[in-house]
């Protein structure tokens, strides 16, 4: 059998990606607690089969890079001529998307045995358990063919990261934290559910790509609300602003589970969502600013209170929000090129946006996935998150600081790494609409921003002298190699996506479609990032390299104001506060209040009054047979004129007793 | 004629209460035993008579028709479709699984299973009945002995607010239905005389219509009729103080199957027998279906006591069964009887696990619990999982019927699907709080948990779960059976 052979075979069975790891979900479900390591490695097993036939798919679609889309499906729910369908769609973004999430999430989970260790049996197995759900639910999630099995694999896993950010239940903060990140997302949920029941309502289908061939008959305001409300979905997912405040406190979970979904896979799945349905934003004449704007936002305060951190996991969390507004920059960018594009008659124009959106969505996986295992690293060995309780790891832990070091100059910009690469693609796209220099403004200030506190944080854990408790050292390999692998891919995977035509991973992507090749490589965006990529580490050297306590409280004082506002997350989670507490919880309680006091004042007064009466008529019952036969005459009367008064008006019908 | 499976349904519960009449007060193991026997092979029974209805063919099957007075259009007539068969299953699962959480009843277990019976075989009757009488006879039958299950082996409220003892909510409760029932004899009545044709045969009710302007008048009394049992608001205030009180066996059947009862009236009596009634009263009655969702929600968010806020849910999702019959399209109105299922078996393995959760800590208290996954794993991962079915969650069976609700109502009432998905938030928000309150966070050391679930009691909740898993993952079991059924409704309304 040759390569061909094996991954048409692969493609055939990729419904199989998502049900391994479900499978092992289940059998771990149904083994027991009991088994501590077995359960580990029916875990790994189960996603590293999904990864071997995801990386058949690839291979497959990499032969034949512009072949149709493959979908299979099942019909799901079927009701007069129509049908809800669950199916999968393997086209090259989905096994893009499916080939690093069974990368990570394998390389995650080996690192997962050591660090989930400290764990009794149960806890253990549990973790795997809901480990596996995660994986299938996420693969299913990027297969999926229609918006409907978008949605509920969207639903698990946010049940997924429901349950894991609340993995350590009895700690009252996790719990808090997994409640908030379910109703926050959810509620961005909403507004993607009505999305798809009104998708639904216009045109019958939902599946993606019989909604791209409809979209032009939609009307463009229409597909402006689908595209919004679908974005919405988004915001909650990806935590974009004003729904982000549930991510830094997911940071609870266990760091392989922040590695993993909190940064890596599930935040970004509203990122894949938009990239999914980027025809129905470039189709949207107002939509795509939208999207590119909230990006913005979201990239700048998120690095802004990424600044003031102490805790290293909550530096990291705000650094994936910030770059997850960087990818919505990138594709809001471009749907807006492209909807420009489609207005004066051209063709699909959005794709250096969508490429560079996806890229980075990618190369983001692995280096903050890096990045997240580092500090769990770290934290396993000091056992605390606070960055002032660290300091001088790199040379008790030379692997995890030098892996961390690679992941901190990725994120940052610096060539050869990968961030480099597409970073530059989201700036390069971001210098190609001068109406909106904002943008572009805030995509600079942010790569500046980005290295400062990663360095910061760098130097702050590693570098200097240690300034903890105990004597920390290196951990197991088990945990370990894990970084070197993917310090290996962060270090590569940058050059897939070299700028200009020679961008194999946006040629690939875009294979197939309307492809214009307009990549004018502009050598000025990309110096000037590097620049301010380097003075933002050189500012954070300064810093924080020597004699960090004294400078940072320097800094608190010349920059009080400021460094209150970011340490106060822009009150941003007051304001939600406010909200649920002042509008939420009042029309609950003055709900109750109608239902103790209105409602059942009412029916209580009924009663009370039928009982009153009761209380008064009982003293007719004397016993007296007159009085008794005078009511009975008296009522025989009236009841009979009243019917004859009333047969004049209505002909009642012959009651059938006695014939 | 075929095996009469409905007779045998009704008649098999109706055995076991003469047993367990005829057994001796003391004998409390051979009472369980005859219980736990007749409920299942009911049980079983209802699964072969939903596994052998055949819905290709549709249509009313396993009828049984006797006359029995006819001078007055008496006659015992029983029949499903598919909106019965699959509720006919309902009370048969739910009958099992109450008998199985009633084994650590204690006092008066002769009297005790007695009327539990006298209730299911009231309910089974109600299902299966295709003539008016008999519907309203077997209406009695299940409703008054829940007056006396209250009465004796109830509870009062617990927690903070507004206080309710036992007392007052079965009376509540007894008076609101027979008030309900009281409008539907009403209707009935005015069905009987109005038709011309003296007769309480539904199917010849159905055949001939009373005329439009009499429909008028007595869609909206039999329509409230059978909304005061579902539990609309503003009819619905014996609902949370009743199934709070009531003990967890009766609590599971009120939530699982009486409101059922309402739903399915409206479906049969209400929109089946007068189409021109309907279609003037359901585009109003759908405003209370929203009222319900998100009224019923936001009072669960206040709830103190767990088994206010699983009552409460249900009159939020009972709004949906409305909202999914008011909307009247193939779609919205298998929805509708999706959920009537789907909400039956959710809360009625809530009540179950919100009882075990009382016996085990004699509190019903949000703030006297905390912590107790630790102690208790067992219940705690069922109730979460029960929760997390409750707000709807993908591949459990209540995503299903709000999905078809929500897409099938969706194009007669827009404005109200995009309000009734807000209430999925809420429903989001009181039942997380209260499964954190409960099973999160630090442990109350307070609070004193006799242990987990134990294998006899693991029964009925591991049952009831299992079937949520297998109605979320493959919904056609239970849509093909109601799909003609419901695409001959939707006919009869000029094929909307």
């Amino acid at each position: 059998m040759n390569l061909i052979d094996l991954s048409s075979m692969a493609m055939k069975d990729v419904w199989l990606i998502p049900l391994l790891p479900f499978l092992a979900f289940i059998l771990i479900l149904v083994t027991g607690v009991k088994l501590r390591k077995i359960s580990s490695y029916i875990s790994i097993l189960g996603i590293f089969l999904a990864f071997v036939v995801s990386a058949g798919v690839l291979i497959g679609r990499l032969l034949s890079p512009e072949a149709d889309p493959y979908q299979i499906f099942v019909n799901w729910i079927t009701y007069k001529d129509a049908t809800i369908q669950l199916g999968l769609l393997v086209d090259n973004l989905s096994a893009i998307m499916v080939f690093f999430i069974t990368l990570v999430a394998t390389l995650i989970q080996v690192y997962s045995i050591g660090y989930m260790d400290h764990e009794k049996d149960g806890g253990f197995a549990r973790y795997f358990a809901y480990m596996s759900l995660f994986a299938a639910s996420m693969l299913g999630l990027v297969l999926a063919n229609n918006l409907f099995s978008l949605y509920i694999c969207w639903e698990l896993v946010g049940l997924s990261s429901y349950l894991l950010i609340g993995f350590w239940y009895q700690k009252k903060s996790a719990a808090d934290a997994a409640k908030k990140a379910f109703v926050v997302t959810r509620f961005g949920d909403l507004g993607l559910l009505i999305g798809i029941v009104f998708l639904y309502f216009l045109t019958g289908t939902t599946n993606f790509i019989e909604v791209r061939d409809l979209l032009p008959t939609l009307g463009a305001v229409n597909v402006t609300i689908i595209a919004l409300l679908i974005f919405s979905g988004a915001v909650g997912k990806s935590a974009q602003f004003p729904l982000h405040v549930w991510l830094p406190d997911a940071m609870e979970g266990p760091t392989p589970v922040s590695a993993l979904i909190h940064a890596a896979t599930m935040v970004a799945a509203g990122v894949y969502l938009v990239a999914r349905t980027f025809p129905i934003f470039e189709a949207a004449p107002t939509a795509p600013i939208i999207v590119a704007y909230i990006g913005a936002v979201t990239a700048l305060i998120a690095a802004c209170m990424a600044v003031v951190q102490v805790d290293i996991k909550r530096v990291l969390a705000y650094s994936t929000i910030s770059q997850l507004g960087y990818m919505m920059m990138a594709l809001g960018a471009g749907a807006y090129i492209g909807a420009m594009a489609v207005s004066h008659g051209g063709a699909s124009a959005g794709t250096q946006g969508y490429v560079a959106g996806t890229f980075h969505l990618v190369t983001h996986a692995f280096f903050k996935a890096l990045l997240f295992l580092c500090a769990g690293s770290a934290i396993h060995a000091v056992m605390s998150n606070d960055m002032w309780g660290m300091g001088g790891l790199g040379k008790k832990m030379p692997v995890t600081g030098l892996t961390f070091l690679v992941g901190a100059l990725a994120i940052s910009g610096i060539p050869p790494f990968s961030g480099f690469f597409s970073k530059d693609e989201i700036i390069a796209t971001m210098t190609s609409i001068p109406q909106h220099p904002i943008l572009m403004i805030i995509a600079f200030l942010v790569v500046f921003m980005t290295a400062y506190y990663m360095f910061r944080a760098y130097y702050l854990t590693f570098c200097g002298e240690y300034r903890g408790e105990g004597a920390p050292h290196e951990n197991p390999r088990v945990m370990t190699w894990p970084l070197v692998i993917l310090a290996a891919i962060t270090v590569v995977v940058g050059f897939v996506g070299m700028p200009g035509d020679a961008n194999m991973f946006g040629n690939f992507l875009t294979a197939g479609g309307p492809h214009i090749s307009e990549h004018v490589v502009s050598f000025t965006p990309m110096i000037i990032s590097l620049i301010l990529a380097l003075a933002g580490i050189s500012t954070a050297f300064a810093f924080y390299y020597k004699r960090p306590q004294e400078n940072e409280a320097l800094l608190k004082k010349r920059f009080s104001l400021l460094w209150t506002l970011f340490d106060k997350k822009f009150y941003m989670d007051d304001f939600w506060e406010w909200i649920v507490r002042n509008i939420l919880f009042l029309a609950a309680r003055v709900a109750e209040f109608i239902d103790n006091y209105f409602i059942d004042g009412v029916v209580n007064l009924t009663g009370y009054l039928i009982g009153a009466a009761g209380d008064r008529l009982r003293y007719e019952e004397s016993g007296k047979v007159q009085q008794y036969a005078l009511m009975i005459v008296i009522f025989l009367f009236v009841t009979g004129l009243g019917l004859l008064a009333l047969s004049r008006f209505i002909n009642i019908p012959n009651i059938p007793f006695g014939g | 004629m075929d095996f009469p499976f409905l007779t045998f349904i009704i008649g098999i519960p109706l055995l076991g209460l003469i047993l367990i009449i005829l057994s001796e007060d003391d004998q409390k193991d051979r009472i369980r035993t005859i219980a736990g026997i007749t409920s299942f092979i009911t049980m079983l029974f209802c699964i072969f008579m939903f596994c052998l209805y055949n819905y290709d063919q549709g249509g009313y099957q396993f009828v049984e028709w006797i006359s029995w007075f006819p001078a007055i259009g008496v006659e015992y007539h029983l029949g499903v479709d598919g909106f019965n068969a699959p509720l006919v299953l309902l009370t048969g699962i739910l009958g099992f699984a109450c008998t199985m959480v009633s084994f650590n009843i204690k006092e008066r277990v002769r009297e005790y299973f007695a009327l539990t019976f006298a209730v299911l075989a009231g309910v089974f009757g109600v299902f299966a009945s295709m003539n008016l009488f008999f519907f309203i006879v077997f209406y009695e039958l299940s409703s008054i002995p829940m007056y006396f299950l209250i009465g004796i082996w109830g509870s009062d409220k617990m927690g903070e607010g507004k206080e309710v003892n036992k007392k007052y909510a079965a009376t509540k409760l007894i008076l609101y239905l027979q008030l309900g029932g009281g409008l539907i004899l009403l209707g009935a009545l005015g069905l009987y005389f109005l038709s011309g044709a003296n007769t309480f045969n539904m199917w010849i009710l159905q055949k001939f219509p009373i005329a439009a302007k009499w429909q008028m008048i007595v869609f909206p009394i039999i329509f409230i009729g059978f909304a005061i049992e579902a539990g609309m608001v503003p009819f619905h205030t014996w609902l949370p103080d009743g199934h709070s009180a009531a003990p967890t066996a009766l609590s599971m059947i009120l939530a699982g199957v009486l409101l059922k009862m309402g739903g399915y009236g409206i479906i049969r009596v209400a929109v089946g027998l007068m189409p021109d009634g309907a279609d003037f009263w359901l585009k109003i009655f759908a405003v209370f279906a929203i009222i319900n969702i998100l009224y019923g929600a936001l009072c669960a968010m206040m709830q103190t006591d767990i088994k206010y806020i699983i009552a409460y849910s249900s009159v939020s999702h009972m709004g949906l069964v409305i909202l999914g019959i008011a909307a009247m399209t193939p779609l919205a109105l298998q929805g509708a009887s999706f959920q009537m299922f789907s909400h039956g078996i959710i809360t009625a393995l809530l009540f179950a696990l919100a009882g075990y959760l009382y016996e085990k800590t004699h509190t019903r208290a949000l703030k006297d619990y905390g912590g107790l996954g630790v102690k208790i794993p067992m219940l705690a991962a069922i109730f979460v999982f029960a929760g997390l079915a409750s707000l709807g969650l993908p591949g459990l069976s209540g995503f299903v019927a709000e999905l078809m609700v929500f897409l099938g109502a969706y194009k007669i009432f827009p404005v109200i699907v995009i309000l009734g998905i807000f209430g999925i938030l809420l429903t989001a928000i009181y039942i997380l709080r209260a499964v954190q309150k409960i099973f999160f966070g630090p442990l109350n050391e307070k609070c004193f948990v006799s242990g987990d679930l134990t294998g006899v009691e693991k029964a009925g909740p591991v049952v009831l779960a299992f079937v949520i898993a297998l109605f979320g993952f493959f919904p056609s079991i239970l849509t093909k059976v109601t799909n003609p059924a419901v695409l001959d409704l939707i006919s009869r309304f000029g094929g909307m």
